[in-house]
């Protein structure tokens, strides 16, 4: 995993992929906290859900980083398409997690918050962000070449997915009462940006829930993705 | 080890060397592939045991490529069964590799690494790997900047890293020059007389491989066995060694006028060894089918 890890990192770094989800992310990130002082969980609520979409982004971008033929000479050297599949959303998560770090760690060392986060808020903060950033790449792997014929149509989806993720609050409050449980088939998004706005108010237990929910969304949207992945292998719709 | 949609694995037994040698690497009973309504395969049976070889020829979009894929597992069948010894590593050459932003060392090495290769051997391999087939080693230049021929020898570079059981090789020939070609098919030779089973998609005539050969035509989707043309006739004491132009549709008639001309291609340059006794013959035809000479000699033994 690690030989793959690696491989991985070189094509991603080198193709200059990761270069428009991070620079518009840190970008924002730079933007916001230009501006003192800032709240702090509040603010980690719009970075959390911000990297949400980044990493999405992020997974859309390195799940199709080889061309077929590259792919079909990785896989004959991995030998399980899982393998490199899951690889692949791996690298996704921990790049997406080095961005959550510098929005979690920025604004604290150069002092853009009201006060100096506690040490729990900065862990909370941080596992908020990974949490966001797993939610995003478990996606993305649905909105890839891999499933779906036109590169386009794949970011469109992953676009409206990820659009309908932020909504979902407001989507579960406007279905009528039969059709509510449709809300659950969105991203828990709403439970995290809720739970770092009202962090104060919450109980342990609530606070914690938001990053259980993600994780359980994240490995059931990964599994299902990479059980389908092994089923079709590289045949591709686009092959 | 490989686990690439093998449907089923043949259990290696360890009762006899020779049952184990005789255990076929790969088998596929009545398989199809269809894209659509389009069947592109159709009821393929064939089985490889190590050291046999398979060419598989067909025009544009007949399947080859589609074949080889299936025999590697990585596409999965529409019908039938496709049985791969257990544990059995595949060495696969895509027609193309592209063009990466990274050089051939640190390409081979990902990929040595990622097959779970240890450090000291690969680089090892590598090394050799790069005298075998000319390329110099330690490049600083990325893929990016290589040439058709360059990326095709680091394309069966790949292939060939973890000394494979199953080799499956997708125009293994296209972009080399005659020299790399010539060196390529004495590494097949050398591959196969070690027991490694291979098939290679060809387009091009290649008498000295294909007389050690079963070669197969697509055609609409099934396996047709051709008559090997060089089988017969390989052993030539005297010939001559032709470097040469020739369009593709005379070298596919001078190829079926002069069965026993051993031809290496590498894009339009031809290398053709010729018995002296057809000699005079062949070089009529060679002219008459507009061929443009660019070296003729005398060569003792065979080529």
């Amino acid at each position: 995993m690690i030989a793959l890890l690696a491989y991985i990192h070189r094509c991603f770094i080198r193709s200059y992929r990761y270069g428009a989800p991070s620079v518009i992310y840190l970008g924002i990130i730079l933007l916001i906290y230009s501006t003192v002082p800032n709240p702090i969980m509040e603010s980690y609520a719009f970075t959390s859900a911000l990297l949400f979409v980044a990493a999405a982004a992020i997974g859309s971008l390195t799940i199709d980083v080889e061309t077929a033929n590259q792919e079909m000479a990785t896989l004959a050297h991995a030998r399980s398409i899982v393998r490199l599949g899951g690889a692949k959303l791996l690298y996704a998560w921990i790049f997406a997690c080095a961005l959550g770090a510098a929005a979690v760690l920025y604004p604290t060392l150069l002092g853009r918050f009201e006060r100096l986060p506690y040490p729990e808020e900065l862990a909370m903060g941080m596992l908020y962000h990974m949490a966001m950033a797993l939610l995003g790449v478990s996606l993305s792997g649905w909105f890839s070449v891999k499933l779906i014929y036109s590169r386009f149509y794949a970011i469109l989806g992953l676009c409206i997915w990820t659009a309908l993720g932020l909504g979902a609050g407001g989507i579960a409050n406007s279905l009528p009462e039969p059709l509510a449980w449709l809300a659950h088939a969105l991203p828990p998004v709403p439970l995290t940006m809720h739970a770092l706005t009202a962090y104060g108010e919450l109980s342990a237990g609530s606070k914690w829930l938001p990053i259980g929910a993600a994780a359980l969304y994240a490995a059931l949207s990964i599994s299902l993705f990479l059980f389908v992945l092994n089923r079709k292998q590289l045949d591709y719709p686009g092959e | 080890m490989l686990n690439l949609r093998s449907r089923k694995s043949i259990a290696p037994n360890a009762t006899s060397a020779k049952a184990e040698a005789d255990r076929p690497l790969l088998v596929l009973s009545g398989v199809s592939r269809r894209y659509g309504a389009r069947t592109v395969l159709n009821d393929i049976t064939l089985s490889l045991t190590g050291g046999e070889s398979v060419i598989l020829r067909g025009g544009n979009g007949s399947g080859k490529s589609t074949l080889l894929k299936l025999a590697a597992g990585m596409i999965p069948s529409s019908s039938g069964e496709v049985v791969r010894q257990r544990d059995l590593s595949i060495g696969f050459a895509p027609d193309r590799l592209p063009k990466l932003r990274m050089t051939s060392e640190e390409y081979l090495t990902h990929m040595g690494r990622i097959a779970g290769m240890a450090k000291a051997p690969l680089a090892q391999r590598i090394e050799e790997l790069h005298e075998l087939l000319e390329l110099p080693a330690g490049n600083a230049s990325m893929l990016l900047h290589y040439s058709k021929g360059m990326l095709q020898k680091v394309n069966l570079m790949q292939a060939l890293l973890n000394e494979p059981k199953l080799l499956l090789l997708d125009e293994p020939f296209s972009g080399l020059d005659s020299e790399s070609s010539a060196r390529l098919l004495k590494l097949l030779h050398g591959l196969r007389a070690e027991g490694a089973a291979v098939i290679t998609a060809l387009h091009d005539p290649l008498p000295s491989w294909e007389s050690v050969s079963l070669t197969y035509r697509l055609r609409e989707g099934r396996l047709v066995p051709e008559k090997n043309r060089a089988a017969d006739d390989v052993r030539i004491a005297a010939y001559y060694e032709l470097d040469g132009l020739l369009p593709e549709t005379g070298r596919a008639a001078l190829a079926a006028e002069f069965p026993a001309v051993l031809w290496t291609a590498a894009g339009s340059v031809l290398r053709c060894g010729i018995p002296d006794t057809a000699c005079e013959d062949f070089m009529r035809g060679f002219w008459a089918a507009g061929g443009t000479l660019l070296s003729l000699r005398r060569e003792e033994g065979t080529p």
